[in-house]
């Protein structure tokens, strides 16, 4: 037995859409691609050679995929025409299967199928011709129609082809596999049933999980989340605090922030996408969700820090002699005071002047400049209308997404000139 | 461009105007201070607003910022703030962040506005 996979570029667009920069047949559904999901068919119908052909480019597959070592297939690669019917792409290939029997998958994503029963005697006695299709694609067994061996099976094996043209089908596809989990095979650790759980996974204390739920490699959930039920969560995902994430899917590469609640969505990097509605969010804020990116590179550290150094130097040079000036008529803040001292103090303030010591901190490297806590400045004085904690780390998160070094100098200037009664505590 | 497109006063009910406040576009961190502003005017006249969001097509954390923040000020003015005409997609930030259980939420500024009538059966 062979399988032969038809992969047709112009289908499965909505896939494309959804999900951009990834082939279709490799956008992950509970954490395994769709075409590792054929292969595990594959494997279970008993085909260990696997041909790919597709009318379009096939680079990436092929790079996933390399000669299939990794499932134990031996894979290999044709092309075709776009308008070549599933007969002449069958003719085309006649002599990859010789005189076996094939299976041909026919522009499909996914089967539904169930790895504890037995496919192999089902197949090889079925007929030459069309066993599955929906529409959408299909599954057609050609070669050899051995009538000398033929024989019936018992009962049928569960094999069907689900409606998939959509992000709603998608989603209750991806619900349904994580409610059936023991039918396939779902990557990560299980010892229990409805619980998968990948390599390097960060639960906190005080986590809850729920079943069924599945969690991919390098993930960080951290204290106070509730994860599921039916919580599929990707690769490269940081769930902050007292998150709540439920019925949902958050695909790899994805940060949830905290006190948030991820219920019945798709998130995805900073999308977030509502099944049930088509609504579909692009977010600006990193604080709530956002692509988990590689930090800086170190030059840009280093930068930064001699950036921050020599604006702390003439910050230094300018604040020196009002300092020691003003310093000695400051006292203790009275209250609601109105006097003289009073004035000084807010002066003093106005001028930046309480910041001074801390520029000594600077120097060693110790303390930004400016920056999210902690540091001299911080970048939520840049702005007015933070009234509160929690305003003042909405600034300092969209500052810090776009932080530059010499983008902080301007910035610095702006906390400078804008030193009101600030209701946000400085460092 | 500025979220603020319009506002009216809803005398429908003679012993309580209603202030509607119509926003449009985008309200986010470089326009939001402008809600503020306009909301402070608008507390004057009336402490019974409805943000009407039928028009708004983009919100971040900033806009929600505004938003809430205006709440708070209506109910320490001993009034409230109501939600009209939310799209699916601004809607998706209140959930997310469970902004939506602060507010009461209406399809429409009209229910929005009957929903402060004085003489409504509980």
């Amino acid at each position: 037995m062979k399988t032969l996979i038809i992969i047709r570029e112009n289908a499965h667009s909505w896939l494309r859409d959804t999900f951009p920069g990834q082939h279709p047949l490799l956008v992950r559904i509970c954490n395994k691609s769709f075409l590792e999901f054929l292969f595990d068919f594959s494997i279970i119908a008993g085909a260990r050679e696997v041909r790919i052909v597709s009318d379009g480019d096939m680079a990436e597959i092929r790079d996933f995929c390399h000669d299939g070592g990794r499932w134990g297939l031996n894979i290999s690669y044709a092309t075709i025409q776009k308008s070549d019917t599933i007969t002449q792409i069958n003719n085309k290939n006649r002599r990859f299967y010789a005189a076996e029997r094939i299976i041909v998958l026919d522009n499909l994503l996914f089967i539904e199928f169930n790895k504890n029963e037995s496919y192999t005697e089902y197949l090889a006695s079925s007929h030459v011709g069309m066993l599955l299709s929906n529409g959408q694609g299909s599954v057609y067994l050609d070669g050899a129609d051995q009538q000398s061996i033929l024989e019936q099976c018992g009962s049928s094996p569960h094999i069907s082809i689900p409606e998939l043209g959509s992000l709603p089908e998608y989603f209750r596809l991806s619900a349904e596999i994580l409610r059936q989990g023991s039918r396939y095979i779902l990557p990560g650790y299980s010892n229990e049933d409805g619980c998968y759980i990948g390599r390097n996974v960060v639960i906190h204390k005080g986590v809850e999980i729920k079943k069924p739920v599945i969690i991919g490699n390098n993930v960080q959930i951290m204290p106070g989340c509730v994860i599921g039920p039916e919580a599929v969560i990707g690769s490269t995902v940081i769930i902050d605090r007292e998150s709540l994430v439920t019925g949902s899917i958050v695909m790899h590469n994805t940060f949830v922030g905290e006190q948030l609640e991820v219920k019945n969505k798709i998130a995805s990097g900073n999308r977030l996408m509502d099944p049930a509605t088509g609504a579909s969010l692009q977010l600006v804020d990193a604080h709530l969700l956002s692509e988990i990116t590689s930090e800086g590179t170190v030059y840009e550290g280093i930068v930064r820090r001699l950036v921050h150094v020599l604006a702390a130097l003439l910050l230094f040079i300018a604040q020196l002699l009002p300092y020691l000036f003003l310093r000695p008529f400051v006292g203790e803040p009275v209250a609601g005071g109105t006097g003289h001292e009073h004035k000084t103090a807010q002066l003093f303030n106005r001028l930046s002047l309480d910041r001074f010591p801390q520029l000594f901190r600077v120097f060693s490297g110790s303390l930004r400049l400016i920056g999210s806590q902690p540091a001299v400045f911080r970048y939520a004085e840049t702005e007015e209308w933070p009234e509160n904690e929690m305003d003042a780390r909405i600034v300092e998160q969209f500052c810090t997404l776009h932080s530059h070094p010499f983008g902080d100098i301007p910035l610095l200037l702006k906390a400078l000139l804008n030193r009101k009664e600030s209701k946000i505590a400085a460092s | 461009m500025t979220p603020v497109r319009n506002y009216l006063i809803d005398t429908s009910f003679s012993s309580l105007p209603v202030a509607v406040l119509f926003l449009n576009g985008r309200l986010d961190a470089s326009n939001c201070s402008e809600v503020h502003s306009v909301f402070s005017e608008l507390l004057r006249q009336s402490t019974s607003i409805v943000l009407d969001c039928t028009e708004l097509e983009f919100l971040d954390s900033s806009g929600l910022g505004a938003i809430v923040s205006s709440l708070r000020k209506a109910i320490e003015a001993g009034g409230d703030l109501r939600l009209s005409g939310l799209s699916n997609n601004v809607a998706l930030l209140f959930e997310l962040t469970k902004a939506q259980r602060l507010f009461s939420i209406y399809n429409d500024s009209t229910a929005a506005v009957a929903s402060f009538n004085p003489l409504k059966p509980e």
